[in-house]
């Protein structure tokens, strides 16, 4: 262990020493907007670190292990990181109201809310099974007592299943970590993935041979599923959704998801080395993802809050999400390898700015109106046309329309499924699509067209009017110059991918 | 049966323990009392350090039985005594016959991939070997461990306890 | 500051502007809407700056290909962004932005009392932004997208007075004739997109003609197609009708979009594609014969209409017909040498139609008369962009139109010889419709403006508009001022036949030729003979026109006036047969039947079992923790079982791996 370790996790550092400050502080500090101030300037520290991890301006270049390689920094890891500190800066800093008016424990809150931050930073960053099934728990138990924290009657019951669930999730990946281990004796993934390629000459080989192997994989995934709020762990998603406070419900929706694809992606390309498992991996995505679309846009069309209505609709996101996973490129051969989970990196990127200007408007509309069904947004065009702009172009991102980001997402993930032959999941994800259409327009129709049924005061705080903006900017920005994240995603990619 | 190498001690002790540990499990979700069940869990954690011992893991076992039997069981032990009303029965489950299918063709595949794998018996890590060679328990290597190889590990799972700490006292704070 | 980033900024300047004045000025302050106008011309003018400093820059560098931003790329593959700079983009900079510069100064006056005032000059920088896309793409897909962009800024400003019913029917009929030619582009550049995503690349596409990859029957149907984008938007014939409804938009609107520069976008496009028309002499034939037919046939409407904004948009068809002629004989530099000249008298000409009407509140020439005595100065100046317009010596439409016709004189064979024929007709019909409007305008007697033509309409609303015509304000007459001083000399300056020193002989024309395609620049040459022809035409013209004005030739109320007047009753034709008899009464109720019995019920036999589905599942999300768990452990129970039999199929049968499991065991 040198410096240069610490270094690495430096950012991962910082974050969990502000929580423990925050801690601190609150015992003493009356005024409990510092403490929003002091997290955010904690998370923009720990980005400007990360910044200078991949420019090179504290470690000469991205692609070096740390502590006995457990942890890498690589192109992949610092993507996740961007994504994932600027999530959470967009969450605390938009939620400082919320938290004033409907949190009871405020600095536990935000404390809480860093440390699962730094899970999920540590979790995209690294390379070895029990580091991986650590931070997962990091990121899993403050989420436990974050959902707890609401003050609707319903959030004690989405914390217990949300703790029970998590468990069962918990243990089937060690299950399936266990598994590996036995199979290769190693927990780096460097290790294992030099003894798969050894003793398998064929992918036939590989599958005959090691129902172990095969368990442990299958395992593996379906506890994942529990993070990426797919099939078949994607049943606490609407209750828990629901019951949690609405910034918590955005957190969950964009970070935990997007550090989910990160684990996932980091075991496909860099322990089973892409394509010796290509076939068996397909055809598991595919279904899962199959599922995961049709259940969350089947689901979503009779719900009435729009909280339950977007937790289904993560479901639904999820699912196009691992048609992207699912498109490996099983012959080897061709011009785009990995489109797949380059589409994947764009979409989580993408889908990031949508889902927060969404969850942080609702935050924002709710408050005022007192309710979270559809119908209290009901002429909200009259009442703010600013936020129901913003609300729109989300919801239309969301349903995936030119020029938004949810368009070129949706393109991506899509061509890179006909490009490895998935033809049959791409159309089944353009039904699901034109099926999603009916809510999201449902939402546009009350927003825009519905007259309405009360008279309360539409009033948005300046941070999260702000924050949308940026987001809604953001959704129009990458959707017209996609090569922005694009070339990101390539390098990342790269940077995973054991051949 | 193959009668080919008779059985040794160790392996009745284990065939004995095993099945002590699976009809313990199964005990502790059939009975009704969750007092009962308390106890049989103790009863169950106790056999399965014994299976630590039987694999020389002797630090696990002692630890497993530190936690679970000293510390978890005897928790909830408490928090059952602690509640007025015990409940009695788990009627709200009415899944319990329909589980029994996955459950078994769950355990029939795992007893097949378990069976059909060519196990790796050796660690594939380049651990370096303990300073001092006589190695009275492995509590000293598994102490090097954590503070090497998996030192971030160690570091992380300080983090979990913090959070979990912070996390109850927020729930009670919550509650009160 | 590198050159790319000089285009970046031409491009994204105006596009600024219209989300300044489109955002903060329409929706938050809308008390500071008069700084709009300021925002948009300041926009306009860096634009145009910055435009001329690309042009002396161009005389450096040549053809540049900027396309070092990459667009809609995985991997090695898809579409890059990029500026194709060429003469022709050079030229098209100047001629949008100075134009528009011009007309947006003279906007400020002329919509000055207006209520959507940062609204109209937000449509403005929008269309300005859209137009100069359209000449810098380097990709035949944003060339598209910028295509439609300039349709749809087309649309809202006809629209502008959206609650003036007429404006309404016009805008949509413009969009949908416009579209007819869309579609047939957008299937054109499909089919060039199924010969290779590569040929998207224009210069890509160049070079593709030239090594032979586009031949036979597929060229001409492509070409077809792409041409038909062209005829959209250039207003040919046969869908030509849509421009003159177009003039119920803001007069400046008509000025920018209407004559100088979108209209001018379906010549671009032949122009940009030259080299793939070229190679189809079939194509060149249709495309000379649609230009001299439409050069005549809108000429002949021109000279009924008693609008004068109609007549001048019946001109800038005609005109427009003769670049498409000049295009289609394959005179490149004649084409663009008339567009350019023709943008600034043509733009002057509107201008001077919206100034009358500023004084006499109407645009009927009917009601006009005599304001020579009351508008001295626009008088003057109408005067020069007609006489350009007609083609006097030596004003600029002189030197470009006789460019044309002395090119086809030269060329030999009959088609020419009949295109000559048609083009001298032309000129002559120029010059009687553009005499009319004048007399009528601006001679003889005052006869009330918008006060007698409400009483004649028996409309009995009060109107506070002066019964004196005066002279408009300062700030639209000094960009009239500049164009008609251009409308004079720019036509000799610019294109000279003799070398002038610090302008060489025939700079324009060769310098347009300085492009990816041309390999060997043509002599020009200047046919004293045509330019006789042309001028005792045009004289003839403008004497008949005096005659019938004076009251001696008599031209109404026979049969030939019925059919002008009437637009050879093909708003007739277009509305009832195709419209109404073809598309409504059959393909309409067809349609229907089928959308009412077919689509319909199988929508909601779809929608009843999604819906069905939904409340099957939902009796699962029951909220009991017991049964998430037990859906969990069930899926991954089959999940196992089905991966676990597909392996078994690939290799091991169920025997081997009993006796392996046995062995393993003991």
């Amino acid at each position: 262990m040198s410096f240069q370790d610490f270094l690495i996790i430096s950012p991962e550092i910082v974050i969990s020493f502000t929580a423990i400050s925050v801690f601190l502080l609150d015992l003493f500090i009356n005024n409990k907007k510092f403490l929003v101030n002091v997290s955010i300037a904690g998370l923009l520290f720990s980005f400007i670190l990360t910044l200078g991890l991949s420019n090179g301006w504290l470690i000469e270049s991205p692609g070096v292990y740390a502590f006995f390689s457990s942890i890498k920094l690589d192109e992949f890891s610092l993507f996740f990181k961007v994504l994932i500190i600027l999530s959470g800066v967009a969450v605390i800093g938009s939620s400082g109201e919320y938290i004033s008016s409907n949190i009871e424990s405020k600095g536990e809150f935000l404390g809480l809310l860093l440390l699962s931050i730094t899970g999920m930073l540590l979790l995209v960053s690294s390379v070895e099974l029990i580091t991986v099934w650590v931070s997962l728990e990091l990121t899993a138990i403050p989420l436990v007592a974050l959902v707890a924290l609401g003050k609707n009657d319903t959030s004690l019951e989405a914390s217990l299943k949300f703790l029970i669930l998590s468990a069962v999730s918990s243990v089937v990946i060690l299950y399936g970590l266990v598994f590996l281990y036995g199979y290769s004796g190693s927990t780096y993934f460097n290790d294992i993935f030099s003894y798969i390629s050894s003793t398998t000459s064929s992918p036939e080989d590989l599958i005959v041979l090691n129902y172990g192997l095969l368990i442990g994989i299958i395992l593996l995934v379906l506890g994942i599923s529990f993070k990426l709020a797919a099939f078949p762990f994607q049943m606490w998603v609407p209750d828990v959704y629901q019951g949690a406070p609405t910034p918590i419900t955005a957190y969950l929706s964009v970070v935990s998801k997007a550090a989910g694809f990160a684990v996932l992606l980091r075991i496909i390309y860099s322990v089973l080395g892409g394509n010796d498992f290509s076939v068996i991996l397909s055809n598991l995505f595919s279904i899962i993802a199959v599922f995961s679309m049709t259940i969350g846009n089947v689901m979503a069309l009779r719900q009435n809050d729009i909280k339950r209505l977007l937790a289904y609709s993560t479901i639904a996101h999820a699912g196009y999400l691992l048609i992207g996973v699912a498109s490996l490129n099983i012959s080897g051969i061709g011009e785009n390898l990995y489109s797949g989970p380059q589409g994947v990196l764009y979409y989580l990127a993408g889908y990031a700015f949508t889902n927060l200007t969404a969850f942080l408007l609702i935050i924002g509309v709710s408050k005022s109106i007192g309710t979270f069904e559809l119908s209290g947004f009901a002429g909200l065009r009259k009442k703010s046309p600013l936020t129901s702009f913003v609300l729109a172009v989300s919801v239309i991102s969301l349903l995936g329309i030119p020029p938004t980001v949810g368009f070129m997402s949706k393109i991506f993930i899509f061509s890179a499924a006909v490009n490895t032959n998935l033809t049959w999941l791409a159309i089944v994800g353009v039904i699901n699509s034109v099926i999603s259409a009916y809510y999201y327009l449902r939402i546009l129709k009350i927003v825009f067209v519905d007259p309405e049924n009360n008279q309360s005061e539409i009033k948005v705080s300046k941070s999260i009017s702000l924050i949308t903006l940026i987001g809604m900017i953001g959704i129009l920005l990458l959707g017209l110059f996609p090569s922005l994240i694009l070339e990101i995603a390539e390098i990342a990619v790269m940077s995973i991918v054991n051949i | 049966m193959v009668f080919a190498d008779l059985p040794t001690l160790v392996d009745i002790v284990f065939w004995i323990i095993a099945l002590f540990t699976v009809c313990g499990s199964v005990a502790i979700i059939s009975v009704n009392n969750v007092f009962k069940s308390a106890v049989l869990l103790a009863l169950t954690m106790v056999s399965v350090a014994i299976l630590y011992f039987l694999l020389s893991a002797d630090f696990i076992g002692v630890i497993q039985i530190l936690v679970y039997v000293g510390a978890v069981s005897v928790l909830i032990a408490f928090a059952v005594m602690l509640v007025k009303d015990v409940p009695r029965s788990n009627s709200a489950n009415n899944l319990i016959n329909l589980s029994i299918i996955p459950s078994t063709i769950f355990l029939v595949i795992i007893a097949f991939a378990i069976g059909a794998e060519n196990w790796i018996t050796k660690t594939t890590i380049n651990y370096e070997e303990p300073l001092n060679e006589i190695v009275v328990s492995n509590v000293s290597w598994i102490g090097e461990l954590l503070i090497r190889e998996y030192f971030i590990s160690f570091q992380i799972a300080g983090l979990i306890l913090l959070a979990a700490l912070i996390g109850a006292l927020a729930l009670l704070r919550r509650e009160g | 500051m590198s050159i790319e980033n000089i285009y970046w900024l031409i491009l994204l300047i105006p596009f600024i502007g219209f989300l300044i004045n489109g955002i903060l000025f329409s929706i938050f302050f809308k008390n500071y809407s008069k700084i709009s106008g300021f925002v948009t011309v300041t926009s306009v003018f860096i634009s145009f700056v910055l435009s001329i400093f690309s042009l002396i820059n161009f005389n450096d560098k040549g053809v540049q290909l900027l396309d070092s931003f990459d667009w809609l790329m995985i991997g090695d593959v898809g579409i890059k962004t990029g500026f194709l700079i060429d003469p022709l983009t050079s030229m098209m900079l100047i001629v949008v932005t100075g134009v528009s510069l011009m007309i947006q100064i003279y906007s400020i006056g002329y919509m000055a009392s207006d209520k959507g005032y940062s609204r109209y000059f937000s449509f403005m920088a929008l269309f300005t932004f859209s137009m100069l896309g359209l000449v810098l793409s380097k990709n035949l897909i944003h060339l598209f997208i910028f295509w439609e962009l300039v349709g749809v800024s087309s649309y809202l400003l006809i629209g502008f007075w959206f609650k003036k019913n007429s404006a309404v029917v016009a805008a949509k009929k413009a969009f949908l004739m416009t579209r007819v030619g869309d579609f047939g582009l957008m299937v054109g550049i499909l089919f060039i997109f199924s010969k290779g995503q590569q040929y998207l690349d224009i210069p890509t596409l160049y070079k593709g003609v030239s090594s032979g990859e586009f031949q036979g029957s597929g060229l001409l149907i492509m070409c077809i197609l792409l041409f038909l984008g062209a005829v959209g938007k250039s207003a040919q014939f046969p869908l030509h009708s849509w421009l003159p409804d177009a003039m119920e938009g803001p007069t400046p609107v008509s000025a920018l979009l209407h004559s100088a520069t979108m209209v001018t976008a379906g010549v671009f496009l032949i122009g940009r594609l030259f080299p793939l028309f070229e190679s189809s002499s079939e194509i060149m034939v249709i495309i000379a014969i649609i230009g001299g037919f439409t050069a005549v046939f809108a000429a002949t409407m021109g000279v009924v209409s008693d609008d004068i904004k109609r007549v001048l948009a019946y001109s800038t068809i005609s005109q427009l017909g003769y670049m498409v002629l000049a295009l289609g004989s394959g005179f490149y530099a004649a084409a663009f040498f008339h567009l350019f000249t023709h943008a600034w008298f043509k733009a002057l000409l509107f201008l001077s139609a919206g100034s009358v009407s500023h004084a006499t509140g109407t645009f009927n020439m009917k009601f006009m008369g005599g304001l020579r005595k009351h508008m001295p100065i626009t008088y003057v100046l109408t005067l020069l962009g007609a006489l350009s317009l007609i083609g006097i010596f030596p004003f600029s439409g002189f030197w470009s139109k006789d460019e044309i016709l002395g090119h086809i004189y030269l060329q030999n064979s009959p088609i020419s010889m009949v295109l000559f024929i048609l083009a001298s007709l032309g000129v002559f019909l120029t010059a009687l419709y553009m005499t009319r409007v004048i007399m009528l305008t601006f001679h003889g007697s005052y006869k009330g403006g918008i006060s007698s033509e409400n009483s004649s309409n028996s409309k009995s609303e009060d109107n506070d508009h002066p019964t004196e015509p005066h002279e408009s304000p300062g700030i639209m007459l000094f960009p009239m001022i500049i164009l008609g001083f251009l409308s004079v000399v720019i036509g000799f300056l610019v294109n000279p036949l003799i070398d002038l020193g610090f302008v060489s002989k025939h700079a324009f024309s060769h310098f347009l030729e300085h492009n990816l395609f041309f390999d060997d620049p043509k002599e020009f040459h200047f046919v004293f003979e045509v330019a006789i022809i042309s001028t005792i035409l045009a004289i003839l013209g403008i004497v008949s026109a005096i005659l019938v004005f004076k009251g001696k030739l008599n031209i109404k109320n026979n049969f030939v006036y019925k059919i002008l007047i009437n637009k050879y009753y093909f708003d007739e034709f277009y509305e009832n047969l195709i419209v109404k008899k073809f598309f409504y009464n059959k393909i309409g109720s067809l349609l229907s039947w089928i959308d009412e019995n077919i689509v319909d019920k199988s929508n909601a036999k779809i929608s009843d079992f999604t819906i069905y589905l939904s409340k099957k599942m939902s009796n699962v999300q029951n909220g009991h923790l017991q049964s998430y768990g037990f859906v969990f452990f069930m899926a991954l129970t089959v999940l196992m079982i089905v991966f676990f039999i597909s392996n078994l199929n690939t290799g091991d049968s169920w025997l081997d791996l009993i006796n392996k499991l046995n062995s393993e065991i003991y």
